[in-house]
């Protein structure tokens, strides 16, 4: 790897983390070469650019890895400034942006794995603690058609993919956790992002992702017997 | 630098001249950018403490020259004083905190005044839960009336906003990454396994957060600070963990000394600055108060 080689996506198909910085690296119309991992038998590439985790995304630009989605975008948006800026300007709406992505991962991933991890009275705890969660995540849109304001920005190329992935854990699991009636705001902001073109030009074949989700269910519940 | 440099009256003039051509541009304008601060006002200030020493080299006066300039220089100072005088910052947060540590010592790097105020956690102030509805944590800084939340985000935000001082992430994209991505690998980490290793028995988060540190003083290397020569983001996200040092050594049955030496110099190095020192607590408190603190953790479950 060496200087003015270009900007590599060490990535996973069905991983919303990869699918973060493709929608950004997309968004700024940055050519990138992508590269699917296969995670049961990590490449030496993705161990050299990411010793410490050994997890993607990883992008590697001209050589040199950046590690952590949240981290890679921020990078992205830096070095790329000119080309549609996905973090604001002001650094008050900047932290409220970091603030809301880090609520995203830290807050929503780990209810939304309780409610399709656990099973009888504790996932219907789960289901209700997620469903607060994501109402809250609802209340940061403050009104607006995107986090970003009118245009999508960081936060909603974060957290967007969730609009995703509950609706194939409802397949999986028959728990609703989003709800046109409680969550009207969050339900039209999901159309909106993945219904965008550049945006769902990156998402995985439904089907596909269906059945490699509903597979690693049946793992979890195998396991867990 | 040339009229500082040598003899003979080429360079004066020509300083001079340049100084004019300045004067010229700004006009009657309070400030190059207008009326308010701009590009070209953050470029030439810094020069004014040389003027003194341009005078003296050259054997001429400011005041005499170019006066407009110095009037200028005059209303930018003294509008920064006004600035700072017009601030309101307000820090909620807990002596014991090491995220509240983290924003105090940046504040601290930047010499910047705040209101502190101590919450009680067991009965959270209305201010606490208005300004941070999501989460209801500490720390929260309040700045002229707006919240920022999150200890790394505000630290972020400290260094945004007050980027004239101190600044705590590199300049540099790639090395920005970097220092976020090991600060969160900091949060990820050693708050995470250090609570695991405090609160429950067995020997794998032990191994992990050796591991960690073992990391953490790879990517330090030989370098006085992980941010280089200067403190920087990650020591600021790290630092506040070494008064949960002796408490993860009691937990663990092990000496950092001996398993992290490196990381042991590098926050004794840390400590040397009056922003490190001020702002952690009391070694013996934090270790009195985590061994009785960690315990009702680990018997709650």
């Amino acid at each position: 790897m060496a200087a003015g080689e270009g900007v590599k996506l060490i990535g996973y198909w069905a991983s919303p983390y990869a699918l973060r910085v493709e929608w950004a690296l997309k968004l700024k119309g940055i050519e990138y070469e992508y590269i699917d991992e296969d995670l049961s038998n990590k490449s030496a590439l993705l161990l050299q650019c990411n010793p410490v985790h050994k997890k993607i995304p990883v992008l590697v630009h001209d050589g040199k890895p950046v590690a952590e989605s949240l981290v890679i975008i921020e990078y992205v948006d830096e070095v790329w400034k000119e080309k549609y800026p996905l973090l604001p300007r002001d650094p008050c709406e900047r932290a409220k942006a970091r603030f809301w992505a880090k609520f995203t991962d830290e807050k929503c991933v780990p209810a939304l794995m309780a409610t399709f991890t656990k099973q009888g009275e504790e996932q219907e705890k789960s289901a209700k603690e997620a469903q607060e969660i994501l109402k809250t995540l609802e209340s940061g849109l403050e009104g607006k058609p995107f986090f970003g304001g009118e245009i999508i920005g960081f936060v909603d190329i974060s957290a967007a993919w969730i609009g995703l992935w509950v609706k194939i854990n409802e397949d999986i699991v028959n728990i609703k956790l989003v709800d046109e009636k409680t969550m009207p705001k969050l339900c039209v902001w999901f159309q909106h992002v993945l219904e965008n073109p550049i945006i769902k030009e990156c998402l995985p074949p439904r089907e596909k992702l269906l059945e490699h989700i509903k597979g690693f269910h049946k793992r979890l519940m195998a396991a867990s017997t | 630098m040339q009229l500082w440099s040598s003899t003979g009256e080429a360079a004066k003039k020509e300083l001079l001249d340049c100084f004019k051509l300045l004067e010229g541009e700004l006009g009657q304008k309070p400030y190059f950018g207008g009326e308010t601060l701009g590009f070209v006002d953050v470029a030439l200030i810094p020069f004014y403490p040389w003027f003194s020493a341009f005078e003296h080299c050259g054997n001429f006066l400011m005041v005499e020259e170019c006066p407009r300039l110095v009037a200028w220089a005059h209303n930018f100072l003294s509008n920064l004083q006004i600035q700072m005088a017009g601030e309101k910052i307000t820090l909620l947060d807990t002596w014991i905190s090491p995220f509240g540590n983290r924003v105090r010592i940046a504040l601290a790097q930047k010499g910047i005044e705040y209101e502190y105020k101590e919450e009680n956690l067991g009965d959270k102030s209305p201010l606490l839960l208005q300004m941070n509805p999501v989460k209801k944590q500490i720390p929260v800084l309040i700045h002229n009336g707006k919240p920022v939340c999150e200890s790394l985000v505000i630290v972020q935000y400290i260094d945004e906003v007050w980027n004239q001082e101190s600044p705590l992430l590199p300049s540099d994209p790639h090395q920005r990454a970097q220092a976020r991505f090991w600060a969160d690998f900091v949060d990820k980490k050693v708050y995470s396994l250090g609570m695991q290793l405090c609160t429950s028995t067995g020997e794998a988060a032990k191994k992990e957060l050796l591991e960690s540190f073992k990391l953490l003083e790879g990517e330090l290397g030989q370098k006085p600070y992980f941010g280089g020569e200067t403190l920087g983001f990650v020591d600021v996200a790290l630092i506040p963990f070494y008064a949960w040092f002796s408490a993860f050594e009691h937990c663990g049955n092990f000496l950092m000394a001996e398993e992290s030496p490196r990381l042991v110099a590098w926050a004794h190095k840390c400590l040397e600055k009056e922003s490190v020192s001020k702002n952690l607590p009391d070694l013996n408190k934090a270790f009195d108060f985590l061994v009785v603190y960690l315990k009702s953790k680990a018997t709650k479950g």
